[in-house]
């Protein structure tokens, strides 16, 4: 009891020491632990940024191949120049018919940057894309001698289909690129429709 | 009179809170730090995107501008008549399809062409039910257009892309 009202009655304020220093010490925990979190987070944006920047890379350069106004067996090529700027890991490269994405490791934690692509692109080569129209088109493979007797909502259909499975690419490889048509042969009126094809 | 007093006053009421009121500036400014920094971030990636996004939309006019099936007889000329058949109401169903064939599936394009005098334009949507929201990203790139073989119009191709 005496030790209770002794404690009331000292006047030397220690525990209003003890208080503010301590808040002082769980303010500054607290505050160099979100300046840590800070400066974390603002590297992992720097490495989605590169990430950015290597899936806008291929993809300006598929977009490239889509922009030109002639198809043909011209060839065209990527080789990833950003891959081996220190990651933990080498990166990895998806394509799709829909996009492509990057994926890396920062931190023992994944991260991907997915760009859309613009024009519509298959993850394969010309002979794989032939085969697959002549198994879905009664063996026409869609070339100037042998066009798809369909429409192009048929055709459009079937290479969704195709593809939509994502193809991974050695970064460590040249990628080629190369836009083709496929004729469709609708009652007498011929068409083309221009196919961007990715492919190592 | 009150400043100066201020600063005279020996007193030391504040004297035994100076390390609180020097963490509270240095949090305040720590916010005020962050605060600027997801700002400025945020800003760069909004400008960043809309110049990707303009970029593209380009790249779709100028294409668009040179795809075949809607040349004209003559050289770097769109034929109306072209136009006519895809543009709303659509009469070729599938020479519409055709004319958006070459882009992704997942991009939701509109399209409007129209003369500078503004006596003829031309609408082509590749979904029906696209609607324009906020983000939408649009670029126009000039044309000559056939109306007929004996009459010419400068025009636009506006691409808009909806995000």
């Amino acid at each position: 009891m005496n030790t209770f009202r002794d404690l009331c009655n000292d006047r030397s304020a220690w525990i209003d020491f003890v208080l503010s220093k301590t808040a002082l010490i769980i303010a500054s925990v607290i505050l160099i632990s979100a300046s840590y979190q800070l400066a974390q987070d603002l590297g992992g944006q720097h490495m989605e940024q590169e990430l950015d920047v290597i899936a806008l890379g291929l993809k300006y350069a598929i977009d490239d191949v889509g922009s030109l106004s002639y198809t043909g067996n011209e060839g065209h090529t990527y080789t990833f120049d950003r891959v081996d700027l220190g990651w933990e890991q080498p990166i990895k490269a998806y394509v799709s018919s829909e996009y492509v994405r990057i994926e890396a490791l920062h931190q023992e934690r994944p991260i991907h940057s997915v760009v859309p692509m613009t024009f519509r692109m298959l993850p394969f080569n010309e002979s794989t894309l032939r085969n697959l129209l002549s198994i879905n088109f009664a063996g026409q493979n869609g070339s100037m001698q042998e066009p798809l007797n369909s429409d192009c909502d048929q055709v459009m259909g079937t290479l969704a289909q195709t593809g939509s499975w994502e193809i991974l690419l050695n970064t460590s490889k040249t990628v080629c690129m190369k836009k083709t048509p496929i004729y469709i042969q609708n009652n007498s009126e011929v068409s083309s429709l221009d196919l961007i094809l990715v492919y190592q | 009179m009150t400043l100066f007093s201020f600063i005279n006053d020996d007193r030391g009421v504040l004297e035994p809170h100076n390390d609180i009121l020097a963490t509270a500036l240095m949090i305040i400014g720590f916010v005020v730090l962050a605060a600027i920094l997801a700002q400025t971030y945020l800003t760069y990636d909004d400008n960043s995107m809309v110049l990707r996004n303009y970029e593209e939309a380009t790249r779709i006019a100028e294409n668009i501008a040179s795809f075949d099936e809607i040349q004209a007889a003559g050289p770097d000329r769109i034929s109306a008549q072209a136009l006519d058949t895809i543009s709303y109401p659509i009469s070729d169903s599938e020479a519409h399809r055709r004319f958006f064939a070459r882009y992704a599936d997942g991009l939701d394009l509109s399209v409007h062409i129209t003369t500078d005098d503004g006596h003829h334009q031309w609408t082509i949507e590749r979904y029906s039910t696209h609607t324009l929201g906020n983000n939408v990203i649009a670029a126009s790139v000039p044309v000559v257009i056939e109306l007929s073989p004996a009459e010419f119009a400068s025009g636009t191709i506006r691409v808009s892309i909806q995000k």
